[in-house]
Order: structure tokens, then C-alpha cells, then sequence
């Protein structure tokens, strides 16, 4: 199939719904529990220091993927070889994305909501591409949950040197756009757009709710 | 009189004796900065004494008061220092995820069908560092979106 897809060079701005692991937050968070003191210090110490505190940049964050093995497992990797930023064309995809997985990580107990707070965060990505969208009926595997096919499509991807594929979103159907990324250098100009609340109720659909900055 | 016990810090689970007042006061413990990062993560995950104790490995929940109160000295090189180091980045994320705070040790102790159908808290408490590490990655990795 990656043979008949149409080659492209992309160089577009990509959307993902994450947590920003800001190292200036952590040490704020610490310095709020902890007051400006001795204490602060030993404990800042003790966890080895700001750098072990997390990425300080967009840019950073966007490594994390890439870092490993393991890697995470996801659509287009097995979390053994490689590893893949996933991202989307429109936040509104990436939303609908991570909505779709959070039900699995949290069980409220009747009349509780959980309330979850991730970033939304952009980068520009550029380099050589192909479109695999116009496959989907052909291959309905490029939705399924069962990520077997979409390995092996992702992992010809990086070896036929795309930094990433245009694909078919499986929970934003049937317009949603996915751009997983297979090269960390590919990615550039991290900005940061908003915040999403995502609401977890105990049953019923998981809603989100977008604000931008 | 018996001979009064030196306290140190970071030099093993000493516990400092209390035997009158005047000793109290003259032999009160320091809070130090790894003994306040327990005192938030317990306080976050409304953690009982055995639950903590179990956690960092203490064969007593009799030890924590004197823990938390800073009259045991806690070493931080140790084993005791590598939970103390998972369980904080756990709260650390956890924190910034949950817009209400109360929930954070809500979720600890609810049943999740990934972790087959245990609690992320029992996780840690049977499994100990590896379930620890488990609960880790869960957070980071997959809540967190990293």
C-alpha cells in the first residue's frame, strides 16, 4: 500500500493532547509544598535535582516519545524497535483521540466525575510524508484495533525514511486526520495552545472541553 | 540516668527516645526535605500509617508517627529512598492531571480492569518497586499522554 500512496512534503503544524511535564512547574509545585527553605533544597536533592524534574521545553517534550526501548506501544509501533509522536492535523482530533483511551484508566464510583487536566501543544512538522487516507476501504485495518497491520505500515514508513504518514483517524471519523511522527528531528517550533478538561464520569460518553490561550 | 541516643540523620532507622519532657524537647527531631516530600504524598493519597509503612518497607506501623514527626532519622540512599523517589513522581503527575485534589487519592484506591482489576494503592502495596514502577508508567506514560 505505502508504494501506492502519493508522496508529499509536508510542513504543517501538528496538534497533540498531552501533559506539558514542565520542569519549572514541578519545582514551583515543590517550593509551594515545601517553602523557599532548607527543606526545599534537601528534598530538591533528594529527587536529583531540576534536570531529573522533567523536559523544561515543547521541544524536549517532543523527544520523549523517541526514548527508549521500551518505547510506548501505539497504532503505528509495537513499542519495541521505535518510537512514534502521535499527532493530529486539528485539535479537535487529538482530543476526540485521547478521549477514546481515557475510559480504561479511570473507574469513578457512581455519581463521581473525574476531571482531567492535559495541554494541548502544537509543533511544526516538515519533511517527506505519504497520504494514506484514500486506503481506508481498501484497508479497514487502518482504523481497527487491532494494530498488527498498521506496525508493519508504520515500520516500512521509517525505513523508506518518511518523517511521518497522513493518516485516517480512528475515533474522529470520518473526517479526523492523524499525523503519527517517526522522526524526532522532524518536529520544531513547540508552542503551547490550551488546555483540555476532559470530564470522566463513573458511566455514559467521556466529555472535553477546550481553552485556548 | 541511661545514656541519651545521639540523633542523626541519614544514618539509619534510629528512633530518638522520649522519656520526659524535658528530653523531648531537647531531643525533638528536624522534619528534613525527603521526610516532608512523605508528608505530602501521604497526606495526598490519605495514606494510613500501615499503608505507609507498608509502602516504604517498615516492619511496623508504629515507626511512622515517629517518621513523620521527624524523631527517626529516614536514610535516603537506600531502597526506602528509591519508593520515596517513584511515589513522588507518581504524585507529582497525578497533581497536575486531577483539577480537584481530592480525587487523586480517590483514584488510588479505585479498581481499574488494566491493572486486572486491582487498585493502583494494592498494586504498589503487594507488588511493591516493580508495582510501584507499574503505576509509574501507567501515570506517565499513558494517563499523562507522554
Amino acid at each position: 500500500m505505502l508504494n501506492r500512496a502519493r508522496a508529499i512534503t509536508v510542513s504543517e503544524r501538528v496538534s497533540r493532547v498531552t501533559q506539558s511535564p514542565d520542569r519549572r512547574r514541578k519545582v514551583q509545585r515543590l517550593r509551594d509544598d515545601l517553602r523557599n527553605g532548607r527543606e526545599f533544597a534537601e528534598a530538591l536533592e533528594f529527587l536529583g535535582g531540576e534536570a531529573a524534574l522533567g523536559a523544561v521545553s515543547i521541544t524536549e517534550l517532543a523527544q520523549i516519545p523517541f526514548r527508549g526501548p521500551p518505547f510506548s506501544e501505539g497504532r503505528y509501533s509495537a513499542g519495541t524497535a521505535y518510537g512514534v509522536l502521535y499527532t493530529a492535523r486539528r485539535y479537535r482530533t487529538a482530543n476526540k483521540e485521547v478521549a477514546y483511551w481515557q475510559r480504561q484508566f479511570y473507574n469513578p464510583s457512581p455519581g463521581v466525575t473525574y476531571r482531567i487536566r492535559l495541554q494541548l501543544i502544537s509543533w511544526l512538522v516538515r519533511g517527506a510524508a505519504k497520504d494514506v487516507r484514500r486506503f481506508l476501504n481498501e484497508f479497514p485495518w487502518l482504523i481497527d484495533d487491532d494494530h498488527t497491520q498498521c506496525w508493519a505500515l508504520g515500520a516500512q514508513a521509517r525505513a523508506n525514511g518518511l518523517v511521518c504518514l497522513i493518516a485516517p483517524s480512528a475515533r474522529d471519523r470520518p473526517r479526523g486526520t492523524t499525523v503519527p511522527v517517526f522522526v524526532s528531528g522532524a518536529v520544531s517550533q513547540g508552542g503551547y495552545d490550551g488546555e483540555v478538561t476532559f470530564f470522566i464520569p463513573a458511566a455514559g460518553p467521556v466529555r472535553f472541553r477546550t481553552k485556548f490561550t | 540516668m541511661p545514656p541519651r541516643p545521639a540523633f542523626r540523620q541519614g544514618l539509619g532507622d534510629q528512633v530518638v527516645s522520649l522519656r520526659a519532657p524535658l528530653a523531648r524537647a531537647m531531643l525533638q527531631g528536624r522534619v528534613t526535605g525527603p521526610v516532608r516530600l512523605i508528608q505530602q504524598i501521604a497526606r495526598a493519597w490519605s495514606l494510613t500509617n500501615s499503608e505507609l509503612a507498608n509502602l516504604l518497607a517498615y516492619p511496623s506501623e508504629t515507626l511512622v508517627p515517629a517518621l513523620l514527626q521527624g524523631r527517626m532519622t529516614f536514610a535516603t540512599e537506600t531502597d526506602r529512598g528509591d519508593r520515596v523517589r517513584i511515589m513522588y513522581a507518581i504524585h507529582s503527575t497525578l497533581a497536575d492531571l486531577f483539577v480537584d485534589a481530592s480525587d487523586e487519592g480517590r483514584w488510588l484506591r479505585d479498581r481499574l480492569a488494566i491493572l486486572e482489576n486491582m487498585s493502583p494503592l494494592a498494586l504498589m502495596l503487594q507488588k511493591r518497586i516493580p508495582g510501584m514502577l507499574g503505576v509509574q508508567d501507567l501515570v506517565e506514560r499513558r494517563m499523562a499522554n507522554r
